[in-house]
């Protein structure tokens, strides 16, 4: 049996308090999510899921624990490795897009896959193909400024899977979009995810997010931080 | 996507900022570039063209650097003449390959008319050591009393004049314009020497000039010489002879006057001269006779000249020739060209030189502009940088980015301004030449390379520091905020 595309083991993380000391930010005992699996993480604001995602992603060292993607450790590394190992494996999807504003929505795409090793069509034609996937083809050229807030929401969708990663992390992918975009959005990434036979962890605070997702999971407040 | 993508399209987004960065480090690269063209050009023109004679006959009292930048450069006043004599016995004397009269005053539009023979086209060499004879379209003018005339490339297409055309000159800098006309029958080429701005005539034309006739040694020299004779006179004599002295100022061009025959009653007469230079000839040069005297015209061996421009069979016998000049000649002093314009610029330059360096210094303050302007641009460029750390790239890409960027800046910047400097040579090049004789070198050369060189290396080093703190930038923090 393959390694599953997450294994998370006793993953803590600590930020420093106000008052000098260290505070507990997240607390995960134990988390999988297998290849071509979705999941959904809820949790309350404070639970630490921007963190959680954070961590896996390899963005911030953690304190305790291990992470793997795809059986490679992540905890450990050196800051260079990490990157290495998330431009490898995983397709970042943020609540805010950061989609670099000087890059047309081909680039923006385009960027995603730079820093990883190339297999398969170029980047370029890559970036066509999830560009085409998502229903932007005429707006390839187009700067961010130029396109909608779920157009925008779409090219990074397209950016997070184009490279066809092992694990998508999409951190509150809804929040900044309407009931009707937000629906349009969790569908075109749940199914492109699924084409893709990638492994999707959304962590959110929407509900209405919920039924879509086969499985569920809840994020603890770690005991000890402020809710 | 690559780094040079990146960084390129980075720059792009702030295109104001990024123009006005490069624009400085053009704007150094430029200065210095007209700067060295201007200082080299300065140095190797006069180097080249003082090369052109062994040595030049002057007035002993005239400047000797003076002379030679009237004689060969065309620029400033001799301050005297010499005796026609001295071009008979320099072009007679066994160590000469070509003496070459200068008779300078009048003008063309600007321009020095220039009498003199035709040995001046064999004589004289281009930068590629080619005689000016043959750059000349049509031919040269006859050595006679032809009214004839060679045109220098710069000053025909100055005044317009071309083959076949007739002209008058004007005397000096002034406004009165002689009767006489000349026929171009040759116009140069351009050919990089200051020949190229000099309207050429037979010197005998030049002393058939109506006003040019009378020449002779230095004006005040031959006065304070008739003023002793005729106070000796007096004093023999026992009475002032009243009316004495008189002197006038000639007709029309206050200067120098006509004097046809050869014979003069006044034994002084022969003397009457006036210093035929350009600096002379704004002057009212009275002419005094002896109350009662009938001056007729002076010989053509009582004419003067300006100066004589000598090339001898082997520059080995310089000296010896300076030697004899000095011992045998009498008013004449044997400049030698290459000396005095070494004397000139072993005291220009030094400060040629300091004045490039502080020129080239603003190359290295607008590198340090463009790493401000850089440094200052990454704490607005945190989330683009934590952006590019999260879908992947490594320290390392975003370092060589900001240093890309950078090393673009300063190549950009720098080529613009070699482009420019070239452009800014090229256009006062003509001004240069017109004014000052000094032709300068156009075309890219090892300074262009070598200012590459070091933009590249500015390049790198000026990014040194940005990119140190492209690197320090907190990915997580710059995403979004952390919960």
């Amino acid at each position: 049996m393959s390694d599953p595309a997450l294994r998370v083991r006793d993953l803590k993380k600590h930020y420093p308090d106000p008052g000098g000391g260290r505070m507990l930010a997240l607390d995960v005992p134990s988390l999988d999510v297998g290849r071509g699996e979705a999941l959904c993480m809820r949790g309350e604001s404070g639970s630490g899921k921007t963190t959680l995602l954070n961590v896996i992603a390899g963005i911030l060292p953690a304190d305790e624990g291990t992470v793997e993607i795809a059986g490679e450790r992540m905890t450990g590394l050196s800051e260079t490795r990490r990157d290495a190992l998330r431009a490898r494996h995983i397709g970042y999807l943020f609540q805010t897009f950061n989609l670099l504003p000087g890059l047309t929505a081909l680039e923006n795409v385009q960027l995603g896959m730079s820093f990883r090793p190339r297999h398969g069509a170029s980047p370029r034609k890559a970036a066509s193909d999830a560009l085409d996937r998502v229903g932007l083809a005429d707006r390839k050229r187009h700067r961010p400024a130029q396109l909608s807030v779920g157009q925008q929401q779409r090219v990074a969708i397209a950016r997070a899977l184009a490279g066809h990663p092992t694990l998508v992390l999409a951190d509150e992918p809804t929040s900044n979009l309407d009931r009707n975009l937000a629906d349009q959005c969790m569908e075109l990434l749940t199914s492109f995810a699924a084409e893709s036979e990638a492994a999707l962890l959304v962590v959110t605070h929407d509900e209405t997010l919920l039924e879509r997702f086969e499985r569920v999971e809840t994020l603890a407040a770690p005991v000890g931080s402020p809710a | 996507m690559t780094i040079l993508g990146l960084a390129w399209r980075s720059l792009k987004q702030r295109r104001l900022a990024s123009i006005l960065t490069a624009v400085s480090i053009a704007l150094g690269v430029a200065l210095t570039i007209a700067v060295v063209a201007l200082r080299d050009g300065a140095e190797s023109s006069y180097r080249d063209t003082a090369r052109g004679y062994d040595c030049i006959l002057g007035p002993t009292h005239g400047s000797t650097l003076d002379i030679v930048l009237n004689t060969m450069f065309h620029v400033g006043d001799m301050g005297g003449t010499i005796p026609w004599d001295s071009y008979e016995e320099a072009k007679a004397d066994e160590m000469v390959k070509y003496a070459v009269p200068y008779a300078v005053g009048d003008m063309l539009r600007g321009h020095h008319v220039v009498g003199t023979t035709s040995d001046m086209f064999r004589a004289l060499m281009d930068p590629d050591n080619v005689p000016l004879m043959e750059s000349i379209r049509g031919r040269v003018f006859k050595d006679g009393k032809d009214f004839e005339a060679v045109i220098g490339g710069l000053a025909a297409a100055n005044t317009g004049l071309t083959l076949g055309d007739k002209f008058r000159v004007t005397h000096g800098v002034g406004m009165v314009e002689h009767a006489e006309e000349w026929l171009v029958v040759g116009v140069m080429k351009p050919t990089g020497t200051p020949a190229d701005r000099g309207v050429f005539v037979p010197i005998e034309t030049f002393y058939e000039i109506e006003g040019h006739q009378a020449a002779g040694d230095d004006v005040a020299q031959r006065r304070e010489e008739r003023a002793a004779k005729r106070a000796e006179r007096e004093k023999e004599h026992g009475h002032a002879h009243d009316g004495d002295d008189h002197g006038h100022a000639h007709d029309g061009d206050d200067h120098g006057h006509a004097h046809d025959g050869d014979d003069c009653e006044d034994p002084d007469c022969e003397d009457h001269g006036h210093a035929h230079d350009g600096d002379a000839h704004g002057d009212e040069h009275d002419h005094a006779h002896a109350e009662g005297e009938e001056c007729v015209h002076g010989t053509k061996e009582e004419l003067g000249l300006s100066a004589v421009g000598i090339r001898l069979k082997s520059p080995i016998l310089r000296l010896r020739y300076v030697a004899d000049v000095r011992n045998d000649r009498g008013p004449v002093q044997a400049v030698i060209p290459q000396d005095q314009i070494r004397e000139l610029f072993d005291v220009i330059s030094p400060i040629g030189k300091l004045l490039t360096w502080i020129v080239a210094l603003m190359i290295v303050v607008a590198g340090v502009g463009t790493m401000v302007s850089l440094y200052n641009t990454i704490a607005g460029r945190r989330r683009e940088i934590a952006i590019l750390r999260a879908v992947g790239a490594r320290p390392r890409h975003v370092f060589s980015i900001i240093v890309t960027e950078a090393l673009l800046l300063c190549i950009l910047g720098g080529l613009a301004g070699i482009l420019i400097g070239h452009g800014t040579v090229i256009l006062i090049a003509p001004y240069l030449l017109d004014k000052a004789g000094v032709f300068l070198s156009l075309g890219f050369g090892t300074l262009d390379v070598a200012i590459a060189g070091v933009l590249v290396v500015l390049g790198l080093v000026v990014g040194l520091l940005p990119a140190w703190q492209g690197l320090r930038t907190p990915v997580a923090e710059n995403l979004h905020p952390t919960e």
